[in-house]
């Protein structure tokens, strides 16, 4: 099994908008010496129209910009369900500007010029927690379909399961033999592609406990 | 000029309000006093006739009790020498009737009521007769009224006098003083009967206060004296005006060199930022690309080409900052000015901050006045700086005697200003930095006054130049191109 199977498989992409075409460049090539791709923008409105937004990576977005703020364009991104984790890069930070970008949803607020440290790890960090973000969302779709797929007495099985009940309680509990709860345990095993307790219970827990 | 207008006739309506005030007071006090003189003259007038009318009573007890035959009334005339106004006098045996119907009806009378009766009275000239009747000689005078009035001992004047004084009787009168007949505002009465119970003549007093008689010369004094407290009051307020309005200029010229400054060094931020990203993050790709292996020198060296690029790209926005502050234009507006003047406004504006803080200020200038090159604003605002500097410097310290000492001295083509305080001077480490942006060593401060009017004096072509005194206390030295006389 993998959850992410059905995800995009593509290799990270780090999407850099900026107005200074000098500052894009180097940002560019910096980013670019760890191995991760790097799309740069210059217009932030073409940005928000054309950016893939099913491509896994980070944003990372100038504060400062003509037409638009990096701080409003962080609000609309956030407000269009944008998952990428977004970074900030400002010439002038202010302590108040920071407190905002944080509070709308930006994962690191940084100051110009900033150390290849510093940027290379913040924007490692927020690929890794993308990729995992999506990991997540793939592998509960997953669960989700496979669940859909049992009938209503394996389901009332499954939940008992999870709440720590053996053959025999659950057996008692649904006026079934011990017998016909272990086919019903072996089926439902079998329908969602886990071999152990532990994997059931890692990915159904949470859909059994929603489900009415 | 709108408000000039409204001033003047703010101030014009102050004075009219004041002045009518002044005039109600002024008059009222006036009336009263009159009103007062002319009471206490009624009296004395009643009381001079009230004694004169007891003495006919006496003179007519006096000859019932004597009962001199008649073959002696002429030597009577010891009598009428006394009192002039008895005319004559008439005696007739009681048993015989009076020879005027009258008179004897005055006879029967006085046989009733015991006392002198009046009779025959002609009040208009001041005449009447009284008798009395007794035994064995009833006697009779005949008076005469003018004579009755001592005129040096007489409250009123007998002709002139504006009070109209007149004696009545029944449907009889007699003018004594016919007073001023004139039209007036304000009119005094007082009427009284005599104390003679044998003569009840009434005493009418009347006066007529004619608008000539108001304190008009005090009124129009008051008036003037007014105006001027007006004018001075608007002059002192205008005086006050100007200042707080110089100082506001001054303030406001400073509040926005400081902005333009504040904004130029945010932009030159942002404008010095974008390279210096830039490089750094060329800089760091080209080590982390030599440092693989085996280094990756093609995308090194471009990074390398591109950071060199936005090192010049730096140093020509510096490049143009420097010229823009060169062309700001300071220079061109600059022209002959008395920097005597500048600096005794600059003076005025602060003096009450320097008595605030309790502040000596002691000037030596020369003599004359001395004209530099310079814009008057931008002058201005160096020397307040400067002195403001000092008060700082010395309210920060509490010195217990604080001083500052500005002097002039003139010198060949140039002119130097220095201000001097006696406070602690400036700390030799910060010595060379006083003049740097943004430099400060107070909390509040944000370090650009010092800087701007170093710049403002180098525009202007001269130079700001800081010490510390070897006697103590900071030193401020304001150097500026002189005007020579001849050349000018």
């Amino acid at each position: 099994m993998n959850p992410t199977e059905n995800g995009p498989s593509l290799s990270p992409l780090i999407h850099l908008l900026d107005d200074d075409a000098a500052v894009r460049q180097s940002l560019a090539l910096l980013i670019g010496t760890v191995g991760l791709r790097v799309q740069t923008w210059a217009d932030p409105q073409q940005f928000l129209e054309s950016f893939d937004r099913q491509s896994i990576g980070a944003l990372i977005l100038d504060v400062r910009m003509p037409g638009i703020s990096g701080l409003t364009l962080l609000d609309t991104l956030v407000e269009q369900g944008v998952d990428q984790p977004i970074i900030l890069l400002t010439g002038h930070g202010t302590v108040d500007m920071c407190r905002r970008a944080f509070k709308v949803g930006a994962v690191e607020f940084l100051e110009k010029p900033v150390s290849d440290d510093v940027l290379l790890d913040a924007v490692q960090q927020a690929v890794r927690q993308h990729v995992r973000r999506r990991e997540r969302l793939a592998a509960d779709q997953w669960a989700r379909k496979r669940y859909t797929s049992l009938s209503e007495r394996e389901r009332e099985v499954l939940a008992l399961i999870v709440e720590g009940l053996t053959n025999k309680e659950i057996g008692r509990a649904l006026s079934l033999s011990p017998r016909t709860v272990e086919t019903h345990r072996a089926n439902l095993f079998a329908k969602l592609q886990v071999d152990n307790l532990a994997h059931l219970i890692r990915y159904y827990a949470s859909l059994v406990s929603a489900s009415p | 000029m709108r408000s000039r207008h409204r001033t003047f006739l703010y101030g014009f309506l102050i004075w009219l309000g004041l002045s009518l005030a002044g005039a109600t007071v002024l008059t009222r006090a006036e009336l009263a006093r009159q009103q007062e003189a002319f009471t206490v003259q009624s009296n004395i007038a009643y009381r001079l006739l009230g004694q004169r009318l007891a003495q006919h009573d006496a003179i007519l007890q006096m000859l019932a009790l004597l009962q001199p035959p008649v073959q002696r009334i002429e030597r009577l005339g010891a009598l009428e020498a006394m009192f002039p106004q008895v005319m004559a006098i008439y005696r007739e045996e009681s048993d015989i009737a009076w020879a005027n119907p009258q008179w004897q009806q005055a006879q029967l009378q006085s046989l009733k009521t015991e006392r002198a009766v009046l009779t025959d009275v002609r009040l208009a000239q001041g005449r009447y007769v009284l008798l009395a009747a007794a035994h064995p000689a009833s006697f009779a005078v005949l008076l005469d009224l003018n004579a009755a009035i001592a005129w040096d001992e007489w409250p009123f004047r007998r002709n002139g006098s504006p009070v109209r004084v007149v004696l009545e009787w029944q449907d009889q009168q007699w003018v004594i003083s016919p007073g001023l007949d004139h039209a007036g505002p304000v009119v005094f009465q007082s009427g009284k009967t005599l104390a003679s119970p044998s003569q009840r003549f009434q005493l009418h007093t009347r006066r007529v206060v004619s608008y000539a008689d108001l304190p008009w010369g005090q009124v129009a004094l008051f008036a003037l004296a007014s105006a001027l407290l007006v004018a001075l009051i608007i002059y002192v307020r205008k005086q006050r005006e100007q200042t707080l309005r110089a100082q506001e200029l001054l303030r406001i010229g400073q509040v926005g060199r400081l902005n333009s400054l504040g904004e130029m060094a945010a932009g030159l931020a942002h404008e010095l930022n974008q390279p210096l990203t830039s490089v750094l993050a060329n800089t760091q790709a080209s080590l982390r690309l030599l440092q693989e292996d085996p280094p990756d020198l093609e995308p090194a060296r471009e990074a390398m080409a591109h950071s060199v690029e936005q090192i010049r790209r730096a140093a020509s926005v510096l490049t143009r900052l420097r010229h823009s502050l060169r062309e700001s234009g300071l220079a061109d507006q600059c022209y002959p000015l008395s920097l005597t003047q500048v600096l005794e406004e600059s003076v005025h504006l602060l003096m009450p901050e320097l008595e605030r803080h309790g502040i000596t200020l002691e000037k030596r200038l020369p003599p004359h006045d001395v004209d530099v090159v310079g814009e008057p604003v931008a002058l201005g605002q160096i020397i307040h700086n400067l002195l403001n500097n000092a008060v700082s410097a010395l309210g920060a310290a509490q010195i217990s005697h604080p001083r500052i000492w500005i002097e002039v001295l003139p010198r060949q083509g140039r002119v130097v200003l220095t201000v001097r305080d006696n406070g602690p001077g400036i700390d030799p480490q910060h010595l060379d930095r006083v003049f740097e942006p943004f430099f400060t060593t107070r909390s509040d401060g944000l370090g650009l006054g010092l800087s701007l009017s170093e710049s403002l004096a180098q525009a202007m072509g001269g130079g700001l130049t800081a010490f510390n005194d070897p006697m103590g206390g900071a030193v401020f030295a304001l150097e500026l191109q002189r005007v020579d006389e001849e050349s000018s």
